[in-house]
This record gives structure tokens, sequence and C-alpha cells, in this order.
């Protein structure tokens, strides 16, 4: 953008009921038009924020996403609609967008974020918004964000519950300042296994859209420094302090993450993740099964997500295990899961070290489990 | 004082948004409420009985990694904010 330009005509009545506001006028939708933000995610969150900067006049647009539209999707994606079903979210985002607001360049990035191209492609925005929605990829946004030197406008969600935040701003905190490690895997469950309200992404992510245009345009006080939660059921918003952690591992005075590491590794997700001594593979069960050989399979997840969908074992969610642990055979070959190997990892430690030697770990899982049976 | 339970973790208690406890310290607090809801503690609690990570604890608007950590000291009209890690998109 010509950052000499002055608003066209068009672009003037465009935005009246905006440049009025004496926080924005002509000088600051100019600074709008001159910006760019990279949105991680056309999801959830990242539908409403880069709806919501299209029509504000943000000059260009960065989207990230490697996904099909499905139909599930669009109860909190209304980015894409019915008709896109089956389309890439990408040209799907990048349609409504150019509907929205012919003035805003789109970039697509039509990729997953990886450690490998994430700093090329934020270095070309001004803001990141973090509109992902598993722990790795908000740790590596976290990461580019802090060593680019990029505010990182951080929204999540959980069923009725969102978080907001502006990590690396202002010298305020980061994401690992809040959360210097990531919840062992399966602990947190995703939104696809424990649901979430439709209209819960559309406050979170217009916060996110909020915090990115007060950036550009120098105005208001930034949520850097606060930790903005909101629950939908209660409708009330909470807002807690958080500083910057001066040990943190990228942020604080002696970081050690001085590059994007490998965040796979990382969150315990990854194909990269270490294999546990007791880990036995999805194949290995299946012959189990299909050779008919005595085993006892236990489900250590939450009796909701049982009868969502089960293996047919037995179900002793974890935090009851311990004192279940006498309805179980030392003398059997005991399979242990749950959704993605995370709670399943802890429950063979725990009966292992209570004297059972015959007990296995479900690697990944459920999730595991299905991909692998296709 | 009250404990407000986060959505990703009402599961364990019930699907109890605030908890009463009587308690002087977090460490205490959080002790009555793993024993009040035992399936929350190992989303609690960690192995070494300390907060894990990927858990925030605020008393107020101020985590307790700022004041004395699990020993920090509470009031009766204080409120104990359980801050999960949630990912969601």
């Amino acid at each position: 953008m010509n950052r000499t330009q002055k608003l066209s005509r068009e672009e003037s009545l465009r935005y009246s009921r905006q440049t009025i506001l004496s926080e924005v006028d002509d000088v600051g939708q100019s600074k709008l038009r001159d910006a760019s933000v990279l949105i991680v995610g056309t999801g959830g969150l990242g539908s409403p924020a880069a709806m919501y900067l299209a029509a504000a006049g943000v000059g260009r647009l960065g989207l990230v996403d490697f996904d099909t539209v499905e139909i599930s999707n669009l109860h909190r994606q209304l980015i894409h609609s019915t008709s896109d079903v089956g389309r890439s979210k990408i040209e799907s985002a990048t349609e409504t967008i150019e509907r929205i607001n012919p003035h805003v360049q789109v970039d697509p990035h039509e990729t997953a974020l990886t450690n490998r191209n994430a700093t090329a492609i934020a270095s070309r925005y001004d803001i990141v918004i973090d509109g992902t929605d598993n722990f790795a990829t908000r740790y590596l946004v976290n990461d580019v964000c802090v060593l680019l030197k990029k505010p990182n406008c951080y929204g999540s969600i959980f069923q009725f519950e969102g978080q907001a935040s502006v990590f690396g701003f202002g010298g305020g905190p980061c994401y690992r300042c809040l959360c210097p490690e990531p919840p062992t895997p399966g602990v947190v469950p995703s939104c696809a296994e424990a649901g979430v309200l439709g209209v819960l992404p559309g406050f979170i992510g217009m916060i996110q859209a909020t915090e990115a245009i007060k950036i550009i345009l120098g105005k208001g006080e930034s949520l850097s420094g606060r930790l903005l939660l909101f629950d939908a059921l209660d409708m009330r918003f909470r807002e807690l302090r958080i500083q910057r952690d001066r040990n943190c591992s990228v942020c604080g005075d002696h970081p050690t993450i001085t590059e994007p590491i490998d965040y796979g590794e990382f969150c315990g997700t990854g194909p990269s993740a270490s294999k546990q001594t007791w880990d036995i593979e999805p194949r290995d069960l299946k012959s189990l099964m299909d050779s008919q050989t005595s085993f006892t399979l236990i489900d250590v997840r939450q009796p909701d997500e049982f009868n969502r969908n089960n293996l047919g074992g037995t179900l002793i969610p974890l935090g009851e295990l311990k004192d279940r642990v006498g309805e179980l055979d030392a003398a059997t070959h005991i399979i242990v899961h749950c959704q993605s190997g995370g709670r399943s990892v802890k429950a063979v430690r725990l009966l292992r070290e209570l004297g059972f030697q015959n007990v296995w770990n479900l690697r990944g899982g459920m999730n595991a489990y299905d991909q692998s049976m296709g | 004082m009250k404990a407000l339970i986060p959505t990703a973790l009402r599961r364990f208690t019930h699907g109890n948004r605030l908890v009463e406890l009587q308690a002087d310290n977090v460490a205490a607090a959080l002790a009555l409420l793993t024993t009040q809801y035992p399936e929350l503690r190992p989303h609690l609690l960690g192995d070494d009985g300390k907060i894990p990570n990927f858990v925030n604890v605020f008393v107020n608007d101020t985590n307790i990694r700022d004041l004395d950590r699990e020993a920090t000291l509470l009031a009766p009209d204080d409120e104990l904010i359980l801050v999960a890690s949630i990912s969601g998109g």
C-alpha cells in the first residue's frame, strides 16, 4: 500500500461511521489500510477475526489453513457457508473476505503452520492472530511472534468458556509466561471431543480483532498483561493480571529458545513424540482383538466420552483407577487406552507402580486407533 | 472462600462452577478441593503434589506465581480462580 495515498471517495463513504470517531479519523483509517495481519486458522476464531478486520479496512490479511470445510464447522465458522462444504477453507474464506471488502488484499497460505515455514510467513505481517485449535501450534505461534517481535492476539475456547490476551507486546508476557508447559496429551479434550457453543468463538475472535485494530491505531489499553476470561453460561467476563516471567524460556532474560523447536515433541503429540516403554500400536490392539486372545481392555476416559464412542473396554476413569484397582486381575494381560494417549500413560504408570507387570498403553489412544483403521 | 472451577474441569466437580471451602492458604484449599472431588486431583496436582505448569491459580486477580505460590494466604472473602489451559479455536 502507498502510505501517502489518501482514502478514495468510496473508502471514505465505506468507513465513514468509523472515521467519524476521533480515535480513528482518516489518519487511523489510513493506518488500518497500510497494516497487515496474519490470521492462523480460519475456524471458529479466525472467521470473525478475519471478517471484522476485513470490514474495518485492514489492508492486507494473511490466512493460514490447510483444512477443508466440513458441515460440522458451520455452526461457528461463519466465514464458510453450506455451499462451501468440501471446499478448501482458504478458498472459501478468501471469497468471503473479497465479498465483504474488495479493498482488502488476501494472502492465502494453504498450508499447515510448521516450525519450518512459520518464521517466513509471519515475518511478512505486522500482527498475528492465533486462531489455532491445538497446543503445538499455539506454542509455535507464540515463539515465532516473540522471536520476530510481533504482537500475538491470543484467543482460545472450550465449550462455554473463552480466554483472550495479547502476548509479546509492550514488554508484557508471552503465552509461555502463562503456560510454560502444555498439558499432558489427551488431558484437555478438543472442541471435536468436548463440544463448543457456536457463538462462543464469535465473542473471542472479535476481541482478538479488536485488540489488533487498537494496536494498529495505537489507541486504547491493550490486553497485554491481562488475561480475559469469558464464561458464556454465567455471561461474565473476568480479568486476571499476568506478568512477564523473567525465567521464560523464550521471552525471559536468558532465553533458551532462539528459533522454532519441534512442537509435536514438546507437546507430546507429534509423530516424533517419544515412544514410551510400555506402548503398543493400534495395529497390535487390532491383532489381539482379531485373534480372540484373552486380554482386558481398560478405557480411562470420562463417562461422557465413553458413551459417545468406545472400543468395548471397561470404563474406569483415570481419577477412579486407584480406588478401583481391586477390580483388576494382575495376572491378566491389560491394555489401557484413552482418547489420545495421555491419560492412559499415567494409568499404566500407576498400575505398574502398584505391581501390575503385564499392562500396556495404546499409543495415541482412540484417535490413533480410528486413524489407523481408516 | 470460593473456588471457581473452569468449564474444562467442571466434569470432575459434578458440574459445579463454584465450590465453597474453608482454607487458610492455597495448598490447603487445593487439598480440600481434591479430597472433595478426587477426579480433579490429576488435573490440579502433579505426582509431586505441586500445581503443574499448565494450570494457573489466581487469588482474586493475581497469579499465585506472583504471590507465595501454594503458601499464598487466603481470606474468607477471597476467590480462588483456577485457569485451565484450553486450546480450542
